[in-house]
């Protein structure tokens, strides 16, 4: 006779799950999920004139938000064969590189990271040898034993405040955490790192697509016209912008996250 | 509250233990003053609320949304930074961020609501299904109206976040299909703060709490309940683009000459002459830009029923007089026939009247161009 598990609601992701695992001897032999919450997007968007069908269908998620629009400002254009522009398949693959590295950032820390990631368990890390990984891995600047003792230092009273906000219940010390401290402390280093930059590379999709979350997209091509003699459009500073969020971006990516994987 | 040992801590010593100086301290009250509109002498106030006040206790609920009014408001970038303002006020429940799920979640929920009885604030992200005895949302097996007429009991005061809450938004749709129903229609008994928008602006939301925390009063609310500081104009009203629809300059398509101009979007559908939002004054993402800064037409996304108001490429017809100035209460009152007649009539106007301006910029880029082709043959 096995026993049964529910854990609803799934947190840490967007919408709304509840998964129901059997457990026959310590083992999972069968599993169940449900998506606790349906708006009806499909039979809503029914009738609609087709060149807004992108904002509708975008609200079926703003943690990746543009996604969908894409895909439907894509369905719509070869329904009706328009080709559009270079410069604007251009501005579209810009922004979809941008959630890409968005994405890949905030679900790896902040929706993820904590389900392996021990908070309590990294106050016990020597700063030293958690500088020490992180060195021997990338040459990202805040690596420093310094820096480590620092966030180390931030957490400790943050715990002691007894006050754990989002912390609060979650599984430290669980058998099944199995990251060394060190590691754990690099983990919540770059957990509040990626926090401060995702709202940067962010950025880019406010100027190519006027805000994020939930950018502007246009079946036939993209609303921001470019205009290096005008404020009205995309000139020199608005394109240097981009690219320095970019760069920066790429420099995160490559020499932050996924140091721990 | 934020309790050890019985003592209380304030804002100002939570940021002091987070390391920073009183200078950071002085500089974040300082900004917060300015986003809530008060003058430079009531800088001293803040900072002394935010020194002496205690860490307010918030539940953050998810029914129908889309998470896009968490992640707005993670992006903001001041008041402070994200992660201060999550740490300042104690985000004791929100199903995006915290680290417990199924009923160690809900435990740690209880356990606020319980000890923070009257006190807490609630926040709530989507709309509320009604349809169907509410199973188009449930969460730990109990319906949304369940699960939201328990957490509004004890809160001291409601905020509904983003268009969901406040009006049902995209579910609520025709025909919405699962009985989207904002939040006020469920609640009437509590202080409640409307924040429309799919999402509303990351710092406006930061800005909310920040002056509920430092104030311990709710800001001032219009009639429909939303803080006059973010919802007091029009976007057409503070738009950068304005003078051109006062003069009668629009671009026409979305690749015209007008557009690359940055000319009015009116034409091409743009809904900020009946849109209430602060996206023209504080901008989005840290003041970086805004949907018709980018090109693109407001689609009204703070107003009720925008959705069904649309299509968002057409021109709309209730506007209210143009050059003139205003209020929403006369928009009604205004034939709506007269007012496009007028507004034709001003836009040829005014269109003859800037000829000479739009030729001469014509000519003006004719010669650039022949002068790179020059430069391009040389």
């Amino acid at each position: 006779m096995g026993n049964r598990i529910v854990v609803d609601p799934v947190t840490r992701i967007e919408g709304h799950l509840r998964i129901e695992a059997e457990i026959k001897d310590g083992k999972i032999v069968d599993a169940y999920s449900s998506s606790t919450m349906v708006r009806g997007l499909e039979n809503i968007v029914k009738g609609r004139d087709p060149r807004d069908v992108w904002a509708f269908v975008q609200r079926t998620c703003g943690v990746c938000t543009t996604v969908h629009a894409i895909t439907s400002v894509r369905a719509v254009e070869d329904a009706l064969g328009i080709v559009i522009p270079p410069n604007a398949e251009l501005v579209r693959n810009i922004m979809e590189g941008a959630l890409y590295m968005h994405d890949h950032a905030v679900h790896f820390y902040h929706l993820h990271a904590l389900d392996w990631v021990d908070v309590v368990n990294a106050l016990s890390a020597d700063p030293a040898e958690t500088s020490k990984i992180a060195q021997s891995i990338s040459n990202w600047p805040k690596s420093s034993p310094g820096y480590f003792s620092d966030v180390q230092k931030r957490i400790q009273k943050f715990v002691d405040s007894g006050q754990l906000g989002i912390f609060a219940n979650g599984y430290w010390g669980h058998p099944q955490m199995k990251l060394p401290a060190a590691v754990n402390l690099l983990g919540v280093a770059h957990y509040l790192e990626a926090l401060e930059w995702q709202k940067e590379i962010v950025k880019v999709h406010t100027i190519l697509g006027g805000k994020n979350p939930h950018p502007n997209y246009l079946v036939g091509g993209m609303a921001c016209a470019i205009n290096e003699n005008s404020t009205g459009g995309l000139n020199a500073e608005r394109l240097a912008h981009v690219g320095k969020l970019l760069k920066e971006g790429k420099q995160f990516m490559n020499r932050s996250i996924y140091l721990i994987c | 509250m934020a309790t050890k040992k019985g003592v209380k801590e304030t804002y100002y010593e939570c940021a002091i233990r987070k390391g920073y100086s009183r200078r950071d301290f002085m500089k974040f009250a300082a900004f917060i003053t300015a986003y809530m509109g008060f003058e430079h002498s009531m800088v001293g106030q803040v900072a002394k609320s935010l020194e002496t006040k205690y860490r307010l206790p918030i539940i953050w609920e998810h029914y129908q949304e889309c998470t896009c009014c968490s992640e707005s408001f993670i992006r903001s970038d001041h008041p402070m930074v994200a992660d201060i303002i999550l740490d300042n006020v104690s985000l004791d429940y929100t199903e995006t961020l915290m680290a417990a799920a199924g009923h160690q979640a809900e435990a740690a929920k209880h356990d606020s609501m319980k000890k923070n009885y009257g006190d807490y604030i609630l926040c709530v992200e989507g709309s509320v299904p009604m349809g169907a005895d509410g199973v188009y949302c449930t969460i730990a097996g109990r319906t949304a109206k369940d699960q939201l007429t328990e957490a509004a009991a004890g809160a001291k005061a409601i905020i509904a976040w983003g268009s969901c809450a406040t009006n049902g938004c995209v579910q609520g749709a025709k025909p919405n299909p699962t009985g989207a129903t904002p939040i006020h229609k469920i609640i009437k008994n509590k202080p409640l703060v409307q924040m429309p928008g799919c999402p509303p602006i990351g710092e406006a939301m930061a800005a909310l709490i920040v002056h509920y925390v430092t104030f311990d009063r709710l800001p001032e609310l219009d009639r429909s309940g939303r803080p006059k500081a973010f919802y007091g104009k029009r976007v057409h009203d503070t738009c950068y683009r304005r003078p051109y629809f006062d003069a009668g300059l629009f671009a026409e398509t979305f690749d015209d000459h007008n557009a690359k101009e940055g000319y009015c979007l009116y034409k091409l559908g743009c809904k900020g002459p009946t849109t209430y939002n602060a996206c023209a004054s504080m901008k989005w993402n840290n003041g970086v830009s805004f949907p018709i800064e980018s090109g693109h037409g407001c689609i009204g996304c703070s107003e009720a029923n925008f959705w069904d108001n649309g299509p968002f490429y057409e021109r709309i017809t209730n506007v209210p007089g143009f050059g003139i100035e205003s209020t929403a209460d006369n928009v009604g009152k205004i034939a709506t026939g007269a007012v496009v007649a007028g507004l034709t009539a001003h836009a040829i106007a005014a269109n003859i009247s800037k000829r000479k301006e739009l030729k001469g910029r014509y000519t003006r880029g004719r010669a650039n161009e022949e002068q790179l082709e020059k430069n391009e043959e040389n």
